[in-house]
């Protein structure tokens, strides 16, 4: 088992490397240099050197990626240009949202998605199967910011039942000794909305794979030998099928990450939560160069250790895997 | 067990009447929700093109004193805030979204055949490195990353495409390369190998012909994910720039709460028009795909 | 004379496929007496495998479709009691050993857990009395290491000793008739002759009856005392094996007899039946074999025939042995 994770880390580094020479090359590439833009007439050239110099600016080109990769292994993404404070402190302050966020709508896509999944699977072919597959083909095709949209114009507007956006309601609120309860209390109702629009869509890729890897093992020779032994049919899916068509879906959570991050950014534009995705997106205007590398290196670092989470999990699930 | 026997049988006695195109056309034909979809799709790219050519207003023109107006009898789904024709600039962005869409399914379909074909047929360092940078693209957020490029390259329509080419290769290359996988261990490539038939030719006359099902279907699918990450990036402000509409920027004012709230025509169309477009996309796309795999029928 | 411990009437059973009917099992009939081995032969697709696994109501339905028929099992119509008095008898007193045996166990359970299964099912042990019993078992069909084994997964363990595991599963409950569908063709020819041969000995000491499904002429001479063949989901031939290979009458069985290499050393050469099996979607019409037999005649496309009795215990559907011959005017 041990040898397997070390295994699994060697070969993610890497990926890892690559995603950040890929990064690094971006900014290399684009037009554009940072504080170019900055006509401060009081900005001599010699001050502009020196700036440049501060931000390591004006070494060549891979000594400025090897020191930043160094830098970004040790968790320093550099200062931000504009705000001067340290890109890992912002990022900090973003992670709870865009966290709370992603994860509470991966478990509500996976408590919808399995079950439906299964059911549907079960009753292929029957109206309960059809009306699935159309939840499913709608869950997959509609936007996220769509649909998010749509949620507050009914819940919101319409009804006035959730608060429109935030991560909590507006600073009197929280300051005045509050616990940390009804602190979460708070987000909580702040974040029904986008938990739905985020979760629900999602639900309809767990929806579809669950069914496809449902039917594949319902129809398997190993569940034929289980009805020839006299079991009931409810012991066969539960104890039987189930988790051998469950198995695959740990992968699965593994490789849907990174997409979960990009429908989280999405839905935070929509319900303005101060997550990755927005600070990512302020930072866009001001060629925050350090921000959106430390941004997504943050994220690819995540990515990279869910998937091997994940693969761990399944090792452990599936007893065929060998580990070493 | 027996029901695979019956099947089987079906196909190949299918086979050998008729051709594999015609088969696949009956299969799909049979199904009723993806022949529904393609109808409903071809109905959306017809107004598309033919909208804009007939519409009395232009895209560009606007009237101050046109500002805002509910849907009405002269501008059926109203006009926006400066005053310009909605109906017009829908049916406008709508070609804008689709062309993009097919232009970046060109570009994913032709990396990703040229890519997957050496990495499947050549294998070894070649077949790392690809698989290596598959992997590399597979694990950043992509709606993040296209947000990264278009900050630093600015927001185009050409560079929007290059920027979800670069992206979206790994998915068709992932799925020729295991396709070829499996072909090469064929009997046939195994004896145009022994014929000495050059590798160029075998993977264009032999191959391709074979793949060209699987790329079909991806290439539908494909059209369905690129408008939605399309519309989603214009939707941020970081895609497509007006004033040239598309469906995703056209959704744009519902991010301010005064037209959230008092204005749905402004949003609601381009939202519904995404949402149905991309639904199409993946219901004939999953129906080509029951048609092409009968292993992957029901499924 | 025995006992009929399994009789099947007039079966039919039909696959729907896009509102045709195909006849998988067309009318067939025969039954299976306490203790002794039936063997059905027949190439693959005649129905063999589709009659057996209706006994147990394995098939999926749809697109299968019990058309007609009934399955007496101890004088009870097995088509007609419920689900639970089915569940009661599947595992129980009719067990099944299937093809595959590294696929018809679950992978991810382990082996001992999965024939205990059935006997805590069945017979209301608990897990520990269940495991010492799995283990018994396991001997019992010759599996070196019992105590090791119950506990590993099947993909650890080789085909045949899968499918030795298969066969101690489906000896768990003692059970009356014990249905083997084709339960060597799987494995390698080494592994197949021990596993056989195992079989054979348990044949003996266990009195259950047997149907025991293959396309291999030489397994049956080794396993069935009485023979059924069957060809595109109808039975041509029933005999005791020594009249089989003796004395075979349809032109089919004869034709099958004289194209197996070792059987065949009284003719000159190997002998093919000439053409294929055929689709079961144009099936043709009387007997459907005629196509292929050289003896055919104009009657044998009109009418299936009627089964003729050659002798006590062997009977015939063909026109060669009725009064009339095949049609031929000569």
């Amino acid at each position: 088992m041990r040898g397997f994770v070390i295994r699994r880390i060697l070969q993610m580094i890497p990926v890892f490397l690559g995603i950040l020479a890929l990064l690094f090359l971006l900014t290399e590439l684009a037009p554009g240099r940072p504080l170019a833009d900055i006509q401060d007439p009081r900005l001599s050239p010699a001050h502009r050197e020196r700036m440049l110099e501060r931000f390591g600016l004006d070494l060549p080109v891979h000594q400025r990626f090897f020191n930043w990769v160094v830098d970004a292994v040790q968790g320093d993404f550099g200062e931000s240009i504009t705000h001067r404070r340290p890109v890992s402190e912002m990022i900090a302050g973003a992670l709870p949202a865009t966290l709370t966020l992603s994860i509470s709508s991966m478990i509500v896509s996976l408590l919808l998605g399995i079950p439906l999944g299964i059911l549907s699977a079960i009753y292929k072919g029957r109206l309960i199967d059809n009306i699935c597959s159309v939840i499913a083909f709608i869950g997959i095709s509609m936007p996220v910011f769509f649909f998010g949209v749509l949620l507050i114009l009914i819940f919101s507007v319409g009804m006035e039942l959730t608060p429109i956006s935030g991560f909590g309601s507006a600073p009197p609120f929280g300051l005045r000794g509050e616990t940390l309860l009804e602190i979460w209390r708070d987000r909580a109702w702040h974040l029904i909305l986008p938990v739905t629009a985020l979760g629900m869509t999602g639900a309809a890729g767990y929806m579809r794979y669950t069914r496809s890897s449902m039917l594949e093992v319902i129809t398997s020779d190993y569940i034929r030998t289980a009805r020839a032994k006299g079991l009931k049919e409810r012991r066969i899916i539960f104890r039987h099928a189930m988790r051998n068509a469950l198995i695959p879906i740990i992968t699965l959570l593994g490789l849907q990450l990174p997409a979960l991050f990009s429908g989280s950014a999405i839905t935070e534009a929509v319900f303005g939560l101060p997550g990755l995705g927005q600070i990512l997106l302020q930072s866009v205007t001001g060629r925050n160069f350090p921000i959106l590398i430390g941004v997504m290196t943050m994220v690819a670092i995540i990515t990279l250790i869910s998937a091997l989470i994940a693969e761990i999990m399944y090792a452990v699930a599936d007893p065929r895997i060998k580990y070493d | 067990m027996s029901e695979q026997v019956f099947k089987d049988n079906e196909l190949l006695k299918a086979n050998k009447s008729e051709s594999y195109f015609a088969v696949v056309r009956r299969q799909f034909m049979k199904n009723k929700l993806a022949v529904g979809a393609l109808i409903v799709l071809i109905f959306i790219i017809l107004l598309c093109i033919f909208v804009p050519i007939f519409s009395p207003y232009s895209m560009q023109i606007f009237f101050a004193d046109n500002r805002l107006i509910p849907p009405s009898g002269q501008h059926w789904l109203g006009t926006d805030i400066i005053g310009r024709d909605l109906f017009t600039r829908l049916f406008v962005g709508g070609r804008i979204s689709l062309g993009i869409a097919l232009a970046v399914t060109a570009i994913t379909t032709l990396i990703g055949f040229t890519l997957g074909s050496l990495s499947g047929f050549y294998g070894k360092w070649i077949d790392t490195i690809i698989m290596r940078l598959t992997e590399v693209i597979l694990s950043l957020p992509f709606i993040m990353i296209a947000i990264v490029v278009v900050a630093l390259f600015g927001s185009s329509i050409q560079v929007l495409i290059a920027t979800f080419g670069a992206l979206m290769w790994p998915g068709i290359t992932r799925i020729i390369r295991g396709q070829i996988l499996m072909l090469r261990e064929a009997e046939y490539m195994k004896a145009c190998e022994a014929l000495g038939i050059n590798d160029f030719s075998r993977i264009t006359r032999h191959l391709l012909p074979n793949l060209l099902p699987f790329i079909i279907v991806y290439a539908t699918l494909n059209m369905a994910s690129v408008i939605l990450v399309e519309s989603a990036l214009s939707f941020l402000g970081m895609g497509v720039s007006p004033p040239t509409p598309t469906w995703g920027n056209l959704l744009e004012p519902a991010r301010e709460m005064i037209h959230l709230a008092n204005r749905p025509w402004l949003f609601i169309p381009p939202g519904v028009m995404i949402f149905l477009t991309v639904m199409c996309f993946n219901i004939v796309g999953d129906g080509l795909r029951d048609a092409v795999d009968p292993k992957s029928r029901g499924r | 004379m025995a006992n009929k411990l399994l009789e099947m009437k007039n079966l039919k059973i039909y696959f729907m496929q896009d509102g045709k009917a195909l006849k998988a099992v067309d009318d067939i009939s025969y039954h299976v007496d306490e203790g002794e081995t039936l063997g059905i032969v027949g190439e693959s697709g005649c129905g063999k495998s589709v009659s057996s696994m209706a006994i147990l109501r394995l098939l999926e339905s749809p697109p299968a479709k019990y058309a007609g028929g009934e399955i007496l099992f101890e004088g009870k119509d097995l088509l007609k009691i419920s689900n639970d008095e089915m569940r009661a008898i599947r595992g129980n007193e009719i067990s099944v050993i299937f093809q595959e045996p590294m696929t018809s166990l679950n992978p991810i359970k382990k082996v001992g857990d999965q024939i205990a299964e059935a006997m805590i099912l069945h017979q209301g042990l608990n897990k520990r009395e269940a495991k010492v019993e799995v283990i018994e078992l396991l001997n019992l069909v010759r599996i070196p290491n019992a105590e090791r084994i119950v506990d590993e997964y099947p993909f650890t363990l080789s085909g045949g000793m899968c499918q030795r595991c298969m066969i101690a599963l489906a000896l768990a409950c003692k059970p009356k008739l014990l249905i083997a569908d084709e339960p060597t063709t799987a494995l390698d020819v080494t592994i197949q002759a021990q596993v056989l041969q195992l079989m054979n000995e348990l044949k003996s000491s266990l009195n259950a009856s047997i149907i025991f499904i293959t396309h291999d002429l030489g397994v049956i001479a080794e396993m069935a005392d009485r023979v059924m063949v069957m060809y595109a989901g109808k039975v041509c031939e029933v005999a005791s094996v020594v009249d089989i290979f003796e004395n075979p009458k349809h032109p089919y069985t004869i034709g099958l007899i004289r194209s197996k290499p070792d059987m065949a050393t009284e003719a000159e050469r190997l002998e093919v039946i000439p053409g294929n099996v055929p689709d079961l979607n144009d099936k043709p019409g009387g007997c459907p074999f005629h196509p292929r037999c050289e003896k055919a005649g104009p009657r044998c496309a009109g009418e299936f025939p009627p089964e003729m009795m050659i002798s006590e215990g062997h009977r015939v559907a063909c026109y060669l042995y009725l009064e009339g011959g095949v049609g031929n005017d000569e």
